[in-house]
């Protein structure tokens, strides 16, 4: 994989700071010379071989590195693998994300799991039983909550290892896939006689490498799939769970299952992000709609993405792995999954019923959109429509609730206060789960009504089936990452140019400026700051041989994926400044920062530090947060702009 | 030999008499008949002028000195068409009149500022056209000038050329850019305005208040989930058992209640579309002496959708407006804030972190490199930014 300069930097600095300054001068050397063995980097790095193996060990260990030995010789490659290094950013919100999702266990395991890099599933055994007696000495009463015995930890992994989190490691884990890929490749070619292959033998060739090269991948996956048998899917052991939902954490600690000792796990982080990219999704769901629909959303996220290895498509492997159809829920499966502590009658603005299009709204949608074009407004595409009536006349109670209460603000707030008692007293149970179902559904059209389209109504079974077109959500997610930074940059006049321009096209500059409304010398001085900024430029049209300036047709165009790039390695440059400055003060603050390292000082620096010293560490301590808070936060935006 | 010219020149006379008598008569027959059938720009071929059944038994020489009479008087325009046919075109009388006081060259520099109508003639194109001396064309202009013929004036699309154009019409709409102009300036304070209007009325239509915030946390998004400095940290277990969402509401509660948008329900009919804001702002009155087109609030509001204010959606068969990030949008009215620099009322748009801290916003971020003239070591912006000044 190429990265670039700043990417690299970054790549190193991270390390630098979590392994030391061996590791990250190694990793350097390796992302700027490439593919090296032993002998190449002792050269590169002029460190002696004894330090470097050191060194190659504990990139080894955290699984930053690809390495690869040929079969006929002894020597041994190795390559930074760039994307496992800038997931060190990501460790803590990976784990604040799997506490939400699955549990304080589950995250310590991770998070020793990321400590260790990888691990045997016999020494984390060792690990935990080494912790576990001060676990349960400090808190009794949680005492479920972490990982206290040998089974617990059986049982924990196997729910990691099924939901995908974790990961089984072999040696040729660390292998680079594209090389893998690019091998089978060269396998098949050398098995397919004649010295002129034609194109579809080519072709049939790269398919069965694709094959073979996700036989490869998901090798990895074996030792789920086996539990799945053992245990029933995960997804089902989930809706069992909800079942019990009050004790639901640690119904399976009995039923641990046996897990070969010898195995070594490490953490996936390609589920991981899936997990970081549904918390995100929600995040812009309560930005752009508001936040009780955001968590209805956060369930239908949970259950779409329940069996989804990774964000996107693998490219090595996209010849032969399809789409994957979109998985769909029913509007009742997310009902039972839907966290019983949502108010789900808030967060929607009431109109009298008359004003409601419901044929419009049910309207189901099977096919799979192609592209992401403003078209769909325009064009009346008549997809096929449920059955109507059967569909639409629950709102109808609804709708004849409202017109009952003339929506006054002290009649709402008694509604939804009767609503609360009625659920406790579940005196009519029915109906109050029909009228929450009805109101969570709300959410679920506002949703897919959305601008974003962040649902797809797809089916009516089950009071309506939906599902989440990840490709082109995660579109237009970027698009709004990218129209946030060009309005902050180039401010709304920038921006309503640059939205004419990927809408309309290539256009001339009379034509861009009469449909903007700004004079001709506004626009002309936005645009040049965004051609030197790089996101919009000039193209010559010469109306005839001459090429004459002024028989000349001057359009402007945007280039989004260009400016996706470039701001990419932007983000990576701040992040990167973010990261140095955080060094630069560390530096300065070097003397108390060492003092506080002290054994005898952590713990009670308040009482043994002067004032002075100790307002001025805890200053540090701010500015540390915020730098780090802030490179968190544009974390966010490269997963939007790479990874999602 | 001359005794009898005499009689026969006198014959001739008076042949000649009663000819350009008929001919004057047909003229004007074959001029009211062409005025009666044909509209403004219609065109007649020679076919075309003999079918109207004026000059007796399709005679063409007639035809011909009827023609040419009434091209002297100026009331026929000659042309050709892109097949070289000849063509005619009927003027109006009074027009016709001004021609007739003109010479030659005065004339063509008329008919050519005639033609061009609304959208007026670049002194340039004229001498271009004409292949006039530059003195004689200005001459003609300033003749033209005083006769009040013409008058020069501007066009909003090519602002720093001269142009004419006829003194008794009105320039038009693309001459002077429509609405959006005054006085042949983009009339960007009236446009902004309007813009507020809008917005404030779509949002007010598309929103739902609620006086009680109960759904929505009022802390800032900034810092508080992704940069919460206790992430790291590990939580208290007990921490757990008390739902959060509660925790938020009890605090959201004892605040002040505040004012929120609400989103309205999925396929809600009633968000307005371009008619009814067209249709609005006619009836307020703030558009006094301009009137706006249903095209031209078309524009408006598209330009608004372009600054991702308002988006489109689709109801009942036509394309209605809502607002944008409704339940991030401020209650307050936008329009008619005086402060160019309070923020008050203005649409709330998406933040991205990255122009928030320095780097995004830094003039000289491609020079900064460590070890550079600038750098992480010497960074004015993030000493400000973290507030170590």
């Amino acid at each position: 994989m190429l990265v670039t300069k700043h990417a690299a930097e970054l790549c190193a600095l991270l390390v630098n700071d979590l392994y030391g300054e061996l590791p990250s001068r190694i990793l350097i050397a390796l992302l700027t010379k490439g593919r090296s063995t032993i002998l190449q980097l002792v050269q590169q790095t002029s460190l002696n071989p004894r330090h470097l193996r050191n060194g190659l060990g504990v990139l080894f260990h955290q699984n930053l590195l690809y390495a690869r030995t040929e079969p006929g010789s002894k020597t041994t490659t190795y390559e930074a693998n760039p994307d496992a290094c800038y997931n060190l950013i990501r460790s803590g919100k990976i784990l604040e994300v799997l506490e939400q999702r699955f549990g304080a266990a589950e995250r310590d395991l991770v998070q020793t799991l990321m400590l260790l890099g990888h691990a045997r599933i016999q020494d984390l055994g060792q690990a935990f039983s080494t912790r576990a007696p001060q676990a349960n000495g400090e808190t009794n009463g949680t005492q479920s909550m972490l990982i206290g015995s040998e089974s617990r930890l059986r049982s924990v992994l196997a729910r990691l290892l099924q939901a995908e989190i974790v990961e089984a490691v072999r040696a040729d884990t660390f292998r680079n896939p594209a090389e893998v890929l690019d091998e089978y490749k060269q396998e098949m070619a050398k098995a397919s006689p004649g010295d002129r292959i034609s194109n579809k033998d080519k072709l049939a060739n790269d398919e069965k490498a694709a094959e073979r090269y996700i036989a490869f991948r998901d090798n990895g996956k074996a030792i789920k799939r086996q539990l799945d048998q053992t245990r029933g899917s995960y997804a089902k052991r989930r809706k069992l769970q909800n079942g019990h939902s009050t004790n639901g954490d640690h119904i399976d600690d009995d039923d641990a299952p046996h897990l070969n000792p010898n195995i070594i796990v490490r953490v996936n982080y390609e589920k991981c992000l899936v997990e970081l990219r549904n918390h995100r999704l929600v995040a812009f769901a309560s930005d752009s709609i508001g936040e009780t629909t955001a968590s209805v959303y956060r369930t239908v996220l949970d259950l779409t993405t329940a069996h989804m290895s990774r964000c996107r498509i693998d490219p090595l492997a996209a010849m032969k792995e399809p789409e994957p159809a979109p998985i769909t829920v029913t509007t009742l499966d997310i009902f039972d999954h839907l966290d019983e502590a949502i108010d789900v009658s808030r967060g929607i603005g009431k109109v009298s019923g008359d004003k409601i299009d419901t044929f419009r709204i049910e309207k189901v949608k099977m096919e799979v959109p192609q592209s992401d074009d403003e078209s769909e407004i325009e064009s009346d595409d008549d997809g096929p429509v449920p059955n109507g009536r059967s569909n639409t006349r629950p709102r109808g109670n609804t709708d004849q609730h409202n017109d009952e209460d003339p929506f006054s603000e002290s009649d709402n707030d008694t509604r939804t206060n009767g609503e609360r008692s009625s659920r406790v007293t579940f005196d009519d149970s029915s109906t109050s789960r029909t009228r929450r179902i009805e109101q969570m559904r709300q959410h679920l059209l506002l949703l897919k009504d959305s601008k974003h389209r962040f649902i797809r109504h797809c089916g009516t079974q089950g009071r309506g089936q939906w599902t989440v077109d990840f490709r082109l959500l995660m579109a237009r997610f970027r698009d709004a990452e990218m129209d946030a930074v060009i309005e902050q940059s180039f401010g709304r006049h920038g921006l309503r140019l640059t939205r004419i321009l990927r809408e309309r096209g290539k256009l001339d500059e009379k034509m861009l400026y009469s449909s903007a409304l700004m004079k001709k010398g506004d626009v002309q001085g936005k645009m040049l700051a965004m051609q030197m900024a790089g996101l919009v430029d000039i193209q010559e049209v010469p109306r005839d041989t001459n090429r004459l300036a002024n028989r000349t047709l001057f359009f402007w165009h945007f280039d989004g994926d260009k400016t996706q790039a470039q701001l990419l390695d932007d983000v990576y440059k701040a992040m990167l400044r973010c990261m140095q400055t955080l060094q630069v003060e560390r530096h300065k603050e070097r003397n108390i920062l060492s003092f506080v390292e002290r054994k005898d000082v952590q713990g009670k620096e308040e009482e043994v530090m002067t004032a002075e010293h100790y307002n001025k560490y805890n200053s540090h301590l701010e500015v540390q947060d915020r730098l780090l808070g802030q490179v968190m936060r544009l974390d966010d935006m490269v997963s939007v702009l790479r990874d999602f | 030999m001359a005794p009898s010219a005499v009689p026969r020149a006198a014959a001739n006379a008076s042949q000649n008499d009663s000819d350009a008598a008929k001919i004057a008569v047909w003229k004007q027959a074959l001029y009211e008949r062409v005025m009666e059938s044909g509209r403004n720009n219609d065109v007649f071929t020679q076919d075309d002028l003999i079918d109207l059944g004026v000059i007796p038994n399709g005679d063409k020489l007639l035809l011909i000195r009827v023609v040419q009479a009434l091209s002297d008087d100026k009331l026929f325009v000659t042309f050709r068409d892109a097949s070289n046919n000849i063509l005619w075109k009927w003027r109006d009388a009074q027009e016709a009149h001004k021609y007739k006081q003109l010479d030659d060259e005065q004339a063509m520099v008329y008919s050519l500022i005639d033609d061009s109508g609304g959208d007026g003639i670049w002194s340039q194109t004229l001498q271009r056209r004409l292949n006039m001396h530059d003195s004689v064309l200005k001459t003609a202009l300033k003749h033209l000038q005083t006769k009040g013929l013409i008058a020069p004036f501007k066009n909003v699309e090519h602002p720093n050329k001269k142009m004419y154009i006829k003194a008794s019409i009105q320039p038009s709409d693309r001459a002077t850019g429509g609405p959006w102009y005054t006085d042949q300036n983009l009339d960007e304070a009236f446009i902004e305005d309007l813009q507020r209007v809008v917005f404030d009325y779509v949002k007010n239509q598309s929103s739902y208040v609620s006086k009680h915030s109960g759904g929505r946390t009022q802390t800032p998004s900034k810092g508080v989930v992704k940069g919460n400095p206790d992430r790291g940290k590990k939580r208290d277990a007990r921490e757990m058992n008390e739902p959060p969402a509660k925790a938020v509401k009890t605090s959201a509660s004892s605040t002040p209640r505040e004012a929120v948008l609400l989103p309205l329900p999925a396929g809600y009919t009633g968000y307005p579309t371009v008619r009814d804001i067209a249709r609005l702002l006619s009836a307020s009155g703030i558009t006094n002496n301009t009137i706006l087109s249903e095209s031209d609030v078309k524009k408006l509001v598209d330009v608004l959708v372009w600054d991702n204010l308002l988006e489109p959606i689709r109801v009942a068969g036509k394309i209605g407006y809502r607002v944008a990030r409704v339940s991030k949008q401020s209650t307050d009215v936008w329009a008619g804030r005086e402060d160019p620099t309070g923020r008050e009322g203005q649409p709330e748009s998406y933040l991205s972190p990255y122009t928030e801290a320095p780097c995004g916003r830094c003039p000289v971020f491609d020079l900064c490199e460590e070890g550079g003239p600038v750098g992480p070591s010497n960074c004015e912006y993030f000493k400000k930014w973290l507030g170590m000044d």
